[in-house]
């Protein structure tokens, strides 16, 4: 109960711009929430609602069941990593860190001690007396973290607290924070744009889209199922490829029709696919979930390979269907020519179909 | 609570306007109010409006001359200063070793008070100053020249110049200096790519860059060369009298705030004509930079 | 090519030698003038190097009848200018720099038109305003329009600083238990202090050199520049000359201690957006 947060309808515009709309979220106590969506969703915006950097212009958040709408940051039991870190230029790490303890008017060796121990926990206890000019970016950004976590905070913000280190040390980063919450246990809501980190990070993700969230689940369920056409074209790299299919029915079957190719759905479908006989679908499928075949014939899709991108551990092939350009993931050894045809099997299990008008997954019970 | 209510009160919706307050009100005090009293005190005497103080100031024997030499100072400084100030800020932007440093050197006179200015240069001019004695021991004069006397207002004229183009010309440059650095120097390697060296780099690529600067320097200076005053005292006394030094002689020896308002309204109109050109212009800079 | 650059070089150097030369040599001559022997000063022919520096000139003119009292003055209209100055100002260039809000461009429009009229002509009727609130004749009233006259510099000069200064840090402070006002003490002060600091010394050089506004607005307690300028005809070339030196001293030390900085104030022309 301590570290749940729960958001009940907040909104908040600025001038015409609606970055939050009517937002709903509940996050259980000890979960790591990332919110993930492209530039310009109302991820940070959310998130600095539930700081109280922002006043929600309608609607309630409460934080450990109390409703801290109405109160300043200092007083709602958060702590915030930003972007940029914000690591006071003017004051030694230990100061940085022992900055927020020394606001509570804690006893002198008390904080010494609390800076000391979160320092090891991120292993900068060597650079305590350094001025943050004097530190790298990875450093810093550790000064950061160390900065909220000594507040002991019922819960931990995090907005993009990765985005400006390079490649490697995000990777390391990345691992370090996911050992720290295991540790640690705090509730933390991490905003990101980055799919990648979400997946791996999250034990939810909420994924957001012009200031709602389109869909909040597990990593898995939103990478395998997800919710709209949006949702699957922004996670994964590449994205989940979308294909427009026709629903056919006769006396003994249904499937879906691709130009003149008859596709095969799962068993559990067909009842409540005959329904939406003649209708037309957006056919979803993950390129790891596509194989190739040399041979064209024998019930297979036809396509022809664009361009074949060896990618180390796979090779992405980009294959044209109808009108349609798919992505298939294959394994790097494959020889295939551009030009040349083949013979696509789509895995009928990881098969999505979503509403053409609506972009909305459809799903049967 | 009401949402747009909600959103208005929001400390955060009102605060910037609570901080600036005192400055909008030390501007309404300090500022308008005056302005407005000018204008009254000018057009407005004990039986009502009035173009009395007009008429004698523009009967005032010296109502011309300060007309004239108040322009002539504007149109033979101005120019002077802008050149000169081009040629430093170029040197300066070549980018040769201490640069830095002499930027600073070139920079020195802003801190410099006109009056201060004026005084610097009459212990130039002043008929047994530096200037005659130099002459004299070049043997090129024998008795020294009274630069600062009704007999050679010529020198007179440009005595008072070579003071304000010392001391003003840093503005300019600091102005310009600025501007340069904000020249992308994406253009200027573009420039050099395709073969602009030298004079046609400045010519084509530099120079029309550095118009906003240039327009800005060129119309501050002008509006404050208006204003020349101390400068002139100090050198010249009222050998060559100029407008703002009118009004001050109305204000403070003839204790005619009327004539004085006259004065100070006549040279705000000139100013206020001189801001308004100026921001037209660089209006409409800006909004072709942006689209 | 080597050659030619070599030439290009001694040319630069050359012409900028001789700028620098142009700008220094007057303000080396004043510092001669005011320690030449007073009788020298009006020798024909005269040397440049007088025969020896003496304090007798200074002696003279800080001897000289009102002179130290119109210092003090100078000083103190200059100190309350800058007081003045950003107690009003800096709140304007913080809210400016800090928050988007509606009437903020034209805000800073009216500054900078502010900043480029010739405020020193309004003297003229505060005169008469003044004698009616009884500040005529006072040093606070000196003050209040040469703060009128630094306001436009300190708002922008206190914007630009206050930009400087990341949103982030204060927001950051605010999550570790500041109040608002806190955040602001704590963090944005103390990093916004030198730039405030260069602020203030550009205030008091305004003030400091000011002369129109001070001599209309006082008889008694004048400045230094208004003391000089109502003396002017009447004062000895000596006085003159100590007189000048003494008024470009403090000011040319504060303008090298905030050199770095001129540029936000004058720079900013067509940098504003
Ligand atoms: N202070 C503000 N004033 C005006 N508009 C704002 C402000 N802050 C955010 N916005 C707008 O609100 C919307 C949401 O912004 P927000 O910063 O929450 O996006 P984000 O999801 O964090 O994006 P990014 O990934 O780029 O950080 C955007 O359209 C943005 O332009
Ligand atoms: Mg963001």
């Amino acid at each position: 109960m301590a570290g749940e947060i729960e958001l009940k309808g907040i909104r908040k515009t600025f001038g015409k711009v609606e970055a939050v709309k009517d937002l709903d979220l509940l996050v259980q106590e000890a979960e790591f929430l990332v919110l993930l969506g492209p530039s310009g969703c109302g991820k940070t915006t959310t998130l600095r609602c539930i700081a109280g950097l922002e006043r929600v212009d309608r609607g309630k958040v409460f934080i450990g069941g109390r409703d801290v709408t109405e109160l300043p940051p200092a007083k709602r039991g958060i702590a915030m990593v930003f972007q940029s870190y914000a690591v006071f230029p003017h004051m030694t790490v230990e100061k940085n860190i022992g900055f927020g303890l020394r606001m509570r008017h804690l006893p002198k060796e008390e904080i010494k001690k609390a800076v000391r121990e979160v320092a090891e926990l991120l292993q900068i206890d060597e650079l305590l007396d350094r001025y943050p000019s004097q530190l790298s970016g990875g450093q810093r950004q550790r000064v950061a973290v160390a900065r909220a976590l000594v507040m002991r905070p019922e819960v931990l913000l995090m907005d993009e607290p990765l985005s400006n280190l390079d490649a490697l040390l995000r990777l390391q980063m990345r691992a370090e924070l996911k050992r720290l919450h295991r540790e640690i246990g705090t509730t933390t809501v991490y905003v990101t744009h980055d799919q990648i980190e979400a997946l791996s990070l999250g034990d939810r993700i909420a994924v957001m889209r012009e200031g709602e969230i389109v869909q909040l689940d597990t990593p898995n369920e939103v990478y395998d199922k997800p919710a709209n056409v949006f949702v699957g074209g922004f996670i994964g790299t590449p994205p989940m490829n979308f294909l427009k299919a026709k629903v056919l029915a006769d006396d003994k079957d249904v499937f879906l029709a691709i130009g003149d190719f008859r596709l095969e759905v799962p068993d559990v479908w067909k009842a409540h696919l005959r329904e939406m006989t003649d209708k037309t679908v957006i056919l979803g499928i993950r390129a790891e979930n596509i194989e190739v075949h040399p041979e064209t014939n024998g019930g297979r899709l036809p396509a022809n390979v664009i361009v074949a991108e060896p990618l180390g551990s796979q090779q992405l092939l980009t294959v044209q269907v109808g009108d349609d350009v798919l992505k298939v993931a294959t394994k790097p050894d494959l020889s295939v020519q551009p030009g040349q045809a083949i013979g696509l099997a789509l895995v009928k299990d990881k098969i999505r179909i979503f509403d053409v008008q609506t972009g909305a997954a459809i799903t049967f019970p | 609570m009401n949402e747009r209510l909600r959103k208005l009160l929001g400390t955060d919706t009102l605060l910037p306007y609570w901080l600036l307050l005192p400055t909008l009100i030390f501007i309404g005090v300090f500022f308008l109010m005056p302005l407005f009293k000018a204008v009254g005190l000018a057009f407005y005497g004990k039986d009502g409006f009035t173009l009395a103080y007009f008429e004698k100031m523009i009967s005032d024997v010296r109502f011309f001359d300060a007309l004239k030499f108040t322009f002539l100072f504007a149109i033979t400084i101005v120019p002077l200063q802008v050149v000169t100030a081009l040629a430093m800020a170029l040197l300066l932007n070549s980018g040769f070793r201490g640069s830095r440093f002499f930027l600073y050197i070139f920079a020195l006179p802003l801190g410099i008070a006109d009056l201060a200015a004026g005084l610097i240069w009459l212990s130039i001019f002043t008929h047994r100053g530096f200037l005659n004695s130099i002459l004299y021991a070049l043997g090129i004069i024998d008795r020294p020249i009274h630069y600062l006397s009704y007999q050679n207002i010529n020198y007179t004229f440009l005595s008072v110049v070579a003071a304000e183009h010392w001391r003003a010309t840093a503005i300019v440059m600091v102005i310009l200096v600025a501007g340069l650095q904000m020249i992308s120097k994406d253009y200027l390697e573009a420039a050099e790519v395709l073969g602009a060296r030298g004079w046609k780099k400045i010519w084509y690529v530099i120079l029309p860059l550095l118009k906003p600067s240039l327009q800005s320097a060129l119309i501050i200076r002008t509006i404050f060369a208006l204003q020349t005053f101390a400068v002139v005292l100090a050198l010249a006394g009222q050998i060559t009298p100029v407008l703002a030094g009118e009004a001050y002689f109305w204000q403070f020896l003839y204790r005619n705030p009327h004539v004085a308002s006259a004065y100070a309204v006549l040279l705000m109109v000139i100013s206020i004509a001189m801001t308004w050109v100026y921001l037209r212009y660089l209006r409409s800079r800006t909004e072709v930079i942006r689209e | 090519m080597s050659y030619r650059y070599l030439l290009r070089q001694t040319l630069i150097y050359m012409a900028v030698l001789t700028l620098a030369l142009w700008v220094l040599i007057p303000i080396l001559l004043i510092g001669i003038s005011a320690f030449t022997p007073r009788q020298e000063l009006y020798l024909w022919p005269k040397s440049i190097i007088p025969s020896h520096f003496s304090l007798e000139t200074m002696r003279f003119f800080l001897g000289a009848h009102g002179v130290v009292r119109s210092l003090l003055n100078s000083v103190k209209v200059a100190v309350l200018t800058l007081t003045f100055t950003l107690a009003v100002g800096a709140p304007a260039g913080y809210a400016v720099a800090r928050f988007f809000f509606r009437g903020r461009e034209a805000f800073r429009l009216g500054i900078l038109i502010t900043r480029m009229f010739p405020t020193a002509l309004l003297a003229v009727p505060l005169a008469v305003t003044f004698i009616r609130w009884g500040l005529y004749d006072t040093l606070v009233g000196v003050a209040l329009i040469h703060t009128a006259m630094a306001l436009p510099f300190a708002v922008i000069i206190t914007t630009g600083i206050f930009m400087g200064v990341p949103k982030d840090l204060e927001e950051a402070a605010m999550t570790l238990g500041c109040s608002r006002f806190g955040a602001f003490a704590r963090v944005a002060l103390p990093l916004a202090l030198p730039g405030l600091a260069a602020a203030a010394m550009f205030t008091f050089v305004i003030s400091w050199n000011e002369v129109f506004a001070a001599a209309i607005l006082t008889v008694r307690n004048r400045t230094l520049p208004a003391h000089i300028i109502t003396t002017i005809q009447a004062s000895p070339l000596d006085f003159r000359f100590a007189g000048g030196f003494f008024m470009i001293l403090p000011a040319l030390l504060f303008m090298f201690l905030i050199r770095r900085y001129l540029f936000h104030m004058w720079g900013g022309a067509t940098a504003e957006r």
